[in-house]
């Protein structure tokens, strides 16, 4: 079970994070969450897509892993199988939130359900009341990451104001099986992106957008691969 | 005279009818554009508005997406919920209690697949109702749960729907948007005087403060006093009073209990010994009312009934009574000047078809108006037969409820009686006694009330249907395979839909997204 607790280094002086190098927790995840800024570096290994966030109805950047929920093609006994790894996974179990929304502060929290998180192996998290070395480097690559959860939804807006998404449904055939849909996920509309008014393309570009728009097209052409994984 | 175009329309009277027909003839006309047809309103600021019509159909939404007003600021600013249909208590017996469902969802459409034949055969299972046989509508709006989730975008929902709401915020809502987004102009003023041309015609509207206004067209949208059409113009009201024999209602407002107080999926009617209460729930407050027959029970009998319905909650509260004028005009449009709303014609609430046709008219008034005088005559003969079609088949569908009605007191047994009962339906009765209903009952492509609206009502009151010749209906399995698919859909919607409330919240936090 999932369960998000902010770090405390009364409560938690004596718990130790150790790493999994094979990133097993994410043996059954078919979409994991992604930055923009790391879309350049996920396209050449990973297909790019939006869902809806099933709480918020908001629309969320992912790497799409599997082709059904449960299913991750991107993982086997032998660990992670893509050349890249999302930042959310490296982080893994800590994750950097807001109080607030408009804080400009973070806090460092962890799931508490990872077996990672435990005061046996692994490195110390806290010494004297303070964050070890180890932790101060955690955090910041967690805070790093939510910075750039932030900046996707900024960058998502946009595209939603220049109605840059549209719904894509994938039509699978697994050998053996009956034909289904795997709905629910969304693109870049490359016809509407051409039909964009200069001034509109330039509004883009001011944003530096265009780089994470086309690293999202680009990678597109990782959904064959990942269909081949099934094999 | 006659080439000369229609370049202007004014709207008298605010509330809903003319807010919703002036920000629907504003948008089509693109008046909010310089050299467009202008729309422009007058609202006196000392008449309320009546405000009953607090249900819509789900028309609503394509109505409301029209106007480009967001489904999220729609429901913030009117107290709006998620209308799945309507639940009839007690409508069939007056000892024996029990209820069904009329919804707005089916697995089936009944004029491409009609599983009415099958439900009856038993092919459902014997004792299941037919509402929960071809739908989970009724089994999702019991247990309160919203249609769609955040995830539908605007105006999608996943199963269909409509909306209750405030109609006096919906009007103010209306008012905003028509005047700021669609160029509608606003006189506040009080109309003292209408006259007319040499021809009959409305000739101008004479005001207290805002002097004479004169316009190529006129919609009259000023309630039962039907100032225009009616007053000024002579047009004759006809009475249907002795069809729907309710002639009141007594409304109280009760405010929630909680601010998490659930709130009922759909409309409830329950029947009383001379008429029935509606219940209607909004996010802060429900609308009750009870619609009855003055001639069967004195005004403080039936307060007094409405305020029992309601128990204790209802001791603080004031009451509020309104008389009403059932019937329709003999036109509704004449010459220069169409009416829209209460000014042309008003049917007991009973299925929320008081907004639904002002949507239809000022839908049909939208595309209709000519651009052209001289082509007025064929656009008022046209409008004319369609809506006098669409009130008289709304008539029929109301009375439909009365006619089936088992109960006892003197109200119903005068409700029902056979002389009362007007030609058309009764027609219907005679051959839905042995054989389905059809679509071809239902040919006019603008028929108000749909196929399975009437199935609804028919097979909900347990009217006795003995199809003569069941041998014609033997597709058993493909009927199966649609029982079985709302059986599987009821267990599924009942795990995926949020409560209400749940939902409402969230829409307030977070919106829904365009797609």
């Amino acid at each position: 079970m999932t369960n998000i607790v902010a770090l405390d280094s009364q409560q938690h002086q004596h718990y130790k994070l150790s790493e999994d190098k094979l990133f097993s927790h994410t043996r059954t995840a078919h979409i994991l969450p992604l930055a923009v800024t790391e879309f350049v570096a996920a396209a050449v290994s990973l297909p790019i897509v939006f869902v809806k966030d099933s709480t918020t109805g908001q629309f969320r950047a992912c790497a799409l892993t599997g082709l059904q929920p449960g299913q991750n093609l991107c993982w086997q006994e032998s660990g992670w199988q893509a050349a890249y790894i999302p930042l959310a996974v490296r982080n893994y179990p800590l994750l950097a939130l807001k109080p607030e929304a408009q804080s400009d502060d973070y806090i460092i929290a962890v799931d508490t359900g990872s077996e990672l998180f435990n005061q046996q192996s692994g490195q110390a998290l806290f010494a004297a009341d303070k964050g070890t070395d180890y932790l101060q480097q955690r955090a910041r690559s967690a805070i790093n990451q939510a910075h750039g959860i932030g900046l996707t939804q900024q960058f998502i807006n946009r595209l939603l104001a220049l109605e840059l998404l549209v719904a894509r449904t994938l039509t699978l055939t697994p050998k053996g099986a009956e034909p289904y849909e795997l709905t629910g996920m969304y693109g870049i509309d490359e016809q509407r992106l051409a039909q964009l008014t200069a001034e509109q393309w330039l509004s883009l570009r001011a944003n530096n957008d265009l780089l994470a728009i086309h690293a999202v097209l680009m990678s597109m052409a990782q959904l064959p691969l990942l269909v081949a994984r099934l094999a | 005279m006659q080439t000369e175009s229609i370049r202007s329309v004014l709207v008298v009277g605010g509330g809903t009818a003319g807010w919703l027909t002036a920000a629907n003839l504003a948008q089509s006309f693109n008046s909010a554009a310089p050299g467009a047809i202008s729309v422009t309103l007058i609202e006196s600021p000392d008449i309320p508005t009546i405000g009953v019509g607090e249900g819509t159909w789900p028309t609503m939404r394509a109505t409301l997406q029209k106007l480009g007003i967001k489904e999220e600021d729609f429901l913030r600013s009117c107290n709006a919920t998620f209308k799945q249909g309507t639940k009839f208590v007690n409508w069939q017996h007056s000892e024996q209690p029990g209820s069904y469902h009329h919804l707005f969802t089916s697995v089936s459409d009944p004029t491409q697949f009609n599983l009415a034949p099958y439900w009856l055969q038993g092919d459902a299972g014997n004792d299941r109702p037919y509402a929960s046989a071809v739908s989970a509508q009724g089994v999702i709006a019991e247990l309160g749960l919203a249609p769609k989730k955040i995830t539908n975008k605007a105006y999608e929902g996943v199963l269909n729907y409509a909306y209750h709401l405030d109609a006096g915020k919906f009007a103010e809502l209306l008012k905003q948007h028509a005047q700021q987004k669609l160029g509608v102009k606003f006189i506040s003023a009080n109309v003292l005087d209408v006259t007319l041309a040499g021809d009959g015609s409305i000739a101008a509207v004479i005001t207290d403060v805002a002097g004479t206004q004169q316009a190529d067209f006129y919609v009259d949208c000023t309630g039962f006093q039907s100032l225009l059409l009616g007053k000024a113009m002579g047009v004759g009201f006809c009475s249907v009073a002795d069809t729907l024999l309710a002639d009141h209602a007594v409304t109280i407002q009760v405010p929630h209990a909680s601010e998490d107080a659930p709130i009922n999926a759909c409309t409830h009617s329950t029947a009383q010994a001379a008429g029935w209460i509606w219940d209607i729930g909004l996010t802060n407050r429900r609308g009750v009312g009870y619609v009855y027959s003055s001639n069967y029970v004195s005004h403080e009998e039936a307060e007094q009934t409405l305020r029992r319905y309601i128990g204790p909650a209802a001791d603080s509260l004031s009451a509020r009574k309104l008389a009403m004028q059932v019937g329709y005009r003999e036109k509704f449009w004449h010459k220069n000047c169409a009416a829209v709303g209460l000014s042309a014609a008003f049917v007991e609430p009973l299925e929320a078809s008081a907004i639904f046709l002002i949507e239809a008219a000022a839908n049909m008034l939208a595309d209709q108006l000519p651009a052209l005088k001289q082509n007025l005559p064929l656009a008022e003969r046209k409008f004319n037969s369609s809506f006098l079609f669409r009130w008289q088949k709304t008539i029929d569908f109301i009375k439909l409820h009365y006619a089936l009605s088992g109960r006892t007191e003197p109200f119903w047994q005068a409700a029902r009686g056979k002389q009362l009962i007007p030609a058309s339906l009764q027609d219907l009765l005679q051959s839905w006694q042995t054989q389905p209903v059809s679509a071809y009952d239902f040919a006019h492509v603008y028929e108000p009330f749909p196929m399975e609206s009437y199935q609804y009502v028919l097979y909900g009151m347990g009217f006795n249907q003995q199809l003569a010749d069941p041998q014609r209906y033997r597709q058993h399995d493909k009927a199966a395979m649609y029982f079985q698919r709302v059986q599987q859909l009821t267990s599924q919607l009942q795990q995926q839909l949020p409560p209400q409330r749940e939902l409402l919240a969230k829409i307030y936090q977070y919106g829904f997204s365009a797609l």
